[in-house]
C-alpha cells in the first residue's frame, strides 16, 4: 500500500463534492449564515437526512472522539425529529480517517460500524478511501442510485440483434431483414436472398 | 404499469371483500406473521399470471372461510402518467379459473383474456413456448421477491439456472423462435436449392448428349445454291420418268423422302426396261431356231396296229379263260375221284381188316383172294389218275407264252405312239411361239423385218436404261448431298441447342452459388443467432452488474467482501451465470460460492440486491413495480438500515410494495419512504389482527414531512 493517502482536508471536500452533486445542502443557520462546526467536521442534509461527515487524521484519534461527534449529532437533529422516531433514520455519521487500522484492532472498526443505536456509521479508513472514488463508496448509501434503470424502451431482444450479430460479422440490413420477415411472418430465406441479390 | 388497487374476496387469508387503494408510491404492508401479508402480495401475482406456483393448484387459493367457497381477485393497473386503467378480475369457482379482461371500454375474457393480459404487460412471453410460464418467471424473478425464494436466486440454483432465468427476463424466448424459423427455413432453403441444381444437372446431361450427337455428326460445309441447281436440274431431266417431285425445292423437308421414292421408282422402270430386252434378245434367238421335225408316219398307223394287237390280247385272252375253266373243272372232278379214292382205301383197308369167309353185311360166301387183291390194289391207290390234265396243262402254258408275246409287241406300239405325241406337241408349241412373238410386230412381214425391228427396239432400250441407270447415280449422289445438309441443319440446331444448355447451366450455376451464399449468410447469422441469446444475457448484465455493486454496496454487508460482481461464460453451449464477491483492497480474496463465505443476513442483503438490480435494469417490465414480502428476515440492524436506504431510492424508481412482520421496522420504513415532494403518496396498511373473517385492515397515507433545516448550531 505505498500508495499516498488522501488528507482529512481532501477527504473532507471529497465528501463535500459528492453530497453537494447528489442534492444535499450545507447545513446553515439563519443567524451566523455559515456552520460553525469543528474544523474536521461539516453537516448537511436533504429532504430525507441530516449527515455529518468527519474526519480524523489517525486512526485512534477517530476511535476517541467520535462517540462526541454523535452526540452533538443526535442532539442536532432531535430538534426535529419528534421522541418516537429513530435518530437513525434520518441521521448518518461519517466517519473518515488517512489513518491504518492496527492489526488487531479490525474488530473495533467492526464495531463502530455495526453500531446502529444512535445513529448510523459509515466509516472510511485508510484502507477505505484512498482516492475520491473510495469516498463515494463509504457515502454510497446517503447517495441516489445512479443506475442507469430500466425503462420502456421500444428494442425489444429482436430488435437488439442487428447490433448484437454485427459483432459477429454479419451485416445490419441482413440481420434487419431476417427480423423483419419473422415478425411479418414472411418466407424468412427469400428475404434474406432478395436482400443480398435483388431481381 | 403499476398497481391502482386491489380486491380481494375469498382468497386465502383474505375471507371476505376488501378493496385497497395502493395508488401510491409505496405500499408498506405490517403485520405479524399469519395475518395475511403474503396472502396480499399471492394476491396480486394470481390476478396477473393466474397461478402461485408455491401453493399448488387453485384449490389451495380459496379460503377456507370463503362465503362463497371461490376465490376472487380484480386488480387495476395504471400507467404512471394516467389514462384509462386496466382492470383484470379472475374468479376461482371451486373447479376452474376465469379471467376477464377490461380495458378501453372492452370487456374480454377466457383465453382471450389471458392473450390480452401477456401482450399487454409482458409482449416477451407470447413467443415462449409456455407463454403464462414465461411471465409467471418474469414475474416472480424481477418484480416479486418472495419470502421464502430469496435465497434462491443465490443460493439454491445452479450458474447455469441463474443464466437461464435472466436469459427468460429479458426476453430472449423470441430471438430461440427467430433462430427455430431460421433453422427451418435455411434446411427448406438448401433442400430447394439443390434441387434446382438438379435441374441443372439435368442441362449438364443434356450437353453431355448433344455433344456426343455432334461427334457423330460429319464435320463440313454444304452448298445449297449449288445443290437446289442441281435439284432442279435433276427433276428436270427426271420428269419424263417420275413426276412426283416437280417444282419442290431441295430445301424443302420432304425433298430426301421424295428423293427417295423417285429412285425407287427409277429402280423399277430400269428393271422393266432390263426385261423388256431380254425378252428382245429372246425373240432374236427364237427366230434364228428351225422348227422341230414332223413324226414318221407308216401305214398301218400305230393306232391301227394297237387295235389290232389288242384284239390279238383279247383273244388270247378268251382262250387262256377258257383252258383255265377247263383246268378248274378237271381239278374238281380229280378232286372228286380223290375224295371217293380215300374212301376207298379206308374202306378197303377196313374190309381187310375185316374180312372173312363170309361177308360181315350180308353174310354171304365170296371170292375172298379175289376181293383181297381187289382191297389191297385200292389200297395202292391205282387207276384214278386222269390222262387229259397234263395236255390241258401244256396248251394252257402254250397260250400264256403267245399272251407274253402279243403284250410285248402293244408295249413296244405304246412307246412308238408317245414319241409321235411329243414330236407334235413340240412342233406345236414352236409354231405357237413363233405366232405370240411375231405378233410384237405386225408391221413386219418377215423374220429378216422382224430381225431388223429387233436390233432397233434393242437399241432404243437400252440407251433408256442407261439415261435411267445415270439419273439414278446423279440422285443418289443428290440424296447424299441432301443427307448431309440435313446433317448440316441438325448441326446447327444442336450447337444452338448447346448454346442455350450452357446459357441454362451458366445462370443455373450462378443462382445456384448466389441461393448457396444466401444459405452460407443464414448459416453464419444461425452460429452468431445461438450466441445472440447469450450476448443479449451478457449485455443486460453489464447493465445489472454496477447497480449490483452500487445497490450491494448501500447495503454495506459485509466489512472486507464489499465488492461483489457477476461472471456469465458459455459451457457447452449453455449459458452460466455465477456470483462473486471480492475484497476490493487485496487479490484474490474472495469467493464464488457467496453462501459458503457470508452469513444468512448477508445472503439475504446480496440475494435482495440482486434481485433489485434486475428489477431495477431490466427494460419493459411487466409492472414497473418491485414487490418484497418481508425482506427482513435474518437481517441483523446494520442490514437492514442498508437495505432501507436502498429502498428509499428504489422508490423514486419503481412503484415499491414492502410487508414486514416487524413494528419497528414498519416504523423506520414509514418513516425513510415518507412522501417528501409534492404529489408523492405513501400508503400504509396495517394489519392488527386476524379473524375467521379475514385481516383487520387498517389503510392510511404517511405524512407528507421532509426534513427541516436544522436551525440549531452544533459546537464539538
Amino acid at each position: 500500500m505505498g500508495s499516498v493517502a488522501l488528507t482529512t482536508t481532501e477527504l473532507l471536500a471529497a465528501a463535500q463534492s459528492i453530497l453537494s452533486e447528489a442534492g444535499f445542502e450545507a447545513f446553515a443557520t439563519p443567524e451566523v449564515g455559515a456552520p460553525s462546526f469543528a474544523e474536521n467536521a461539516r453537516v448537511w442534509q436533504n429532504k430525507y437526512s441530516v449527515v455529518m461527515v468527519a474526519t480524523f487524521e489517525t486512526w485512534e484519534g477517530l476511535v476517541a472522539t467520535w462517540a462526541d461527534y454523535q452526540n452533538a449529532m443526535v442532539e442536532t437533529i432531535s430538534s426535529y425529529l419528534s421522541k418516537g422516531d429513530s435518530k437513525a433514520a434520518d441521521g448518518y455519521l461519517v466517519l473518515l480517517t488517512p489513518g491504518r487500522i492496527p492489526p488487531g484492532d479490525t474488530s473495533e472498526a467492526n464495531r463502530i460500524r455495526s453500531d446502529t443505536s444512535r445513529l448510523r456509521k459509515l466509516l472510511g479508513t485508510r484502507e477505505d478511501v484512498r482516492t475520491i472514488s473510495d469516498v463515494r463508496k463509504v457515502i454510497a448509501p446517503l447517495l441516489p442510485l445512479s443506475i442507469a434503470v430500466g425503462q420502456h424502451v421500444e428494442e425489444g431482444s429482436l430488435e437488439a440483434l442487428p447490433r448484437l450479430l454485427e459483432r459477429h460479422g454479419i451485416e445490419a440490413a441482413a440481420t434487419t431483414a431476417v427480423v423483419s420477415a419473422f415478425k411479418a411472418n414472411e418466407p424468412i430465406m427469400q428475404r434474406l436472398h432478395e436482400l443480398g441479390h435483388p431481381q | 404499469m403499476r398497481i391502482a388497487s386491489l380486491t380481494i374476496n375469498g382468497f386465502r387469508a383474505w375471507a371476505k371483500e376488501i378493496t385497497l387503494d395502493l395508488a401510491s408510491d409505496a405500499v408498506i404492508v405490517v403485520a405479524r406473521n399469519g395475518q395475511g401479508k403474503t396472502s396480499l402480495f399471492d394476491a396480486i401475482m394470481w390476478s396477473l399470471t393466474g397461478s402461485v406456483p408455491r401453493l399448488g393448484k387453485d384449490d389451495a387459493l380459496v379460503s377456507k372461510y370463503s362465503e362463497s367457497g371461490q376465490a376472487f381477485v380484480s386488480i387495476d393497473l395504471e400507467n404512471p402518467g394516467g389514462g384509462e386503467r386496466l382492470q383484470i378480475k379472475r374468479l376461482f369457482d371451486g373447479t376452474s379459473q376465469n379471467v376477464q379482461v377490461q380495458m378501453n371500454g372492452t370487456a374480454r375474457t377466457g383465453a382471450v383474456a389471458t392473450q390480452y393480459i401477456l401482450e399487454t404487460l409482458w409482449p416477451n412471453a407470447t413467443a415462449a413456448p409456455k407463454p403464462a410460464d414465461a411471465l409467471l418467471a418474469a414475474f416472480t424473478r424481477s418484480i416479486y421477491l418472495q419470502q421464502d425464494r430469496v435465497r434462491d436466486f443465490i443460493q439454491d440454483e445452479d450458474q447455469q439456472a441463474r443464466f437461464t432465468a435472466v436469459s427468460e427476463i429479458i426476453g430472449t424466448g423470441r430471438v430461440t423462435e427467430l433462430q427455430l424459423q431460421l433453422d427451418r427455413a435455411k434446411t427448406a432453403w438448401t433442400k430447394a436449392t439443390n434441387e434446382r441444381n438438379s435441374e441443372g444437372d439435368a442441362a449438364r446431361q443434356r450437353i453431355a448428349a448433344v455433344r456426343e450427337q455432334l461427334s457423330t455428326l460429319a464435320a463440313g460445309r454444304v452448298d445449297l445454291a449449288e445443290l437446289e441447281s442441281r435439284w432442279a436440274s435433276w427433276w428436270r431431266q427426271a420428269g419424263p420418268i417420275v413426276k412426283d417431285g416437280a417444282g419442290l425445292a431441295a430445301a424443302s423437308p420432304r425433298a430426301s423422302r421424295v428423293l427417295d421414292q423417285a429412285l425407287k421408282q427409277m429402280y423399277t422402270s430400269e428393271m422393266a426396261l432390263g426385261r423388256q430386252m431380254d425378252e428382245l434378245r429372246e425373240t432374236l434367238a427364237f427366230l434364228q431356231t428351225k422348227s422341230p421335225p414332223a413324226p414318221e408316219s407308216v401305214p398301218p398307223s400305230i393306232a391301227d396296229r394297237l387295235k389290232a394287237v389288242d384284239v390279238e390280247v383279247e383273244n388270247v385272252t378268251t382262250e387262256i379263260n377258257d383252258l383255265r375253266r377247263e383246268q378248274k373243272a378237271l381239278e374238281a372232278a380229280q378232286a372228286d375221284r380223290a375224295k371217293a379214292q380215300s374212301e376207298a382205301v379206308q374202306l378197303a383197308r377196313l374190309a381187310l381188316k375185316q374180312l372173312a369167309e363170309t361177308c360181315p353185311v350180308c353174310d354171304q360166301t365170296y371170292d375172298i383172294r379175289a376181293t383181297r387183291a381187289r382191297l389191297e390194289k385200292l389200297l395202292k391207290g391205282t387207276g384214278l389218275k386222269s390222262s387229259g390234265h397234263e395236255s390241258l396243262e401244256k396248251r394252257l402254258a402254250a397260250k400264256n407264252t403267245s399272251l407274253s408275246e402279243v403284250g410285248e409287241r402293244r408295249l413296244l406300239l405304246l412307246a412308238q405312239q408317245r414319241k409321235e405325241v411329243s414330236a407334235n406337241e413340240s412342233l406345236r408349241l414352236w409354231q405357237s411361239e413363233r405366232v405370240r412373238r411375231l405378233a410384237a410386230f405386225p408391221e413386219s412381214s418377215s423374220d429378216e423385218d422382224v430381225t431388223q425391228a429387233i436390233i432397233a427396239q434393242t437399241y432404243n432400250v437400252r440407251e433408256s436404261s442407261l439415261e435411267i441407270a445415270r439419273l439414278r447415280k446423279s440422285g443418289e449422289e443428290m440424296a447424299l448431298q441432301l443427307a448431309a445438309t440435313s446433317e448440316a441443319q441438325r448441326r446447327a440446331e444442336l450447337a444452338q441447342e448447346m448454346a442455350t444448355l450452357a446459357d441454362v447451366i451458366k445462370r443455373a450455376d450462378a443462382e445456384f452459388e448466389q441461393r448457396n451464399e444466401t444459405g452460407e449468410l443464414a448459416g453464419r447469422m444461425l452460429n452468431a443467432l445461438r450466441e445472440s441469446a447469450a450476448d443479449l444475457v451478457k449485455d443486460q448484465l453489464k447493465e445489472i452488474e454496477p447497480a449490483l455493486r452500487r445497490i450491494y454496496e448501500t447495503c454495506d454487508p459485509h466489512p472486507a467482501l464489499k465488492a461483489v460482481r457477476l461472471v456469465s461464460s458459455m459451457f457447452r453451449g449453455r449459458g452460466q451465470l455465477g456470483t462473486v464477491i471480492e475484497d476490493p483492497e487485496i487479490a484474490g480474496v474472495g469467493s464464488d460460492d457467496p453462501a459458503r463465505i457470508l452469513s444468512s443476513s448477508q445472503i439475504n442483503v446480496l440475494a435482495v440486491s440482486l434481485f433489485l438490480a434486475l428489477n431495477l435494469t431490466i427494460p419493459n417490465l411487466p409492472l414497473e413495480c418491485a414487490i418484497l414480502d418481508d425482506p427482513i428476515q435474518s437481517l441483523d440492524d446494520l442490514n437492514l438500515l442498508g437495505l432501507v436506504d436502498v429502498l428509499r431510492h428504489v422508490k423514486d424508481h419503481r412503484q415499491l410494495f414492502v410487508s414486514t412482520h416487524e413494528v419497528r421496522f414498519g416504523a423506520l420504513l414509514r418513516r425513510k419512504l415518507r412522501p417528501v415532494e409534492p404529489g408523492q403518496r405513501t400508503r400504509i396498511i396495517e394489519i392488527s389482527d386476524w379473524s375467521r373473517e379475514g385481516p383487520v385492515v387498517t389503510q392510511y397515507d404517511a405524512l407528507h414531512e421532509a426534513t427541516r433545516p436544522i436551525g440549531d448550531s452544533m459546537a464539538i
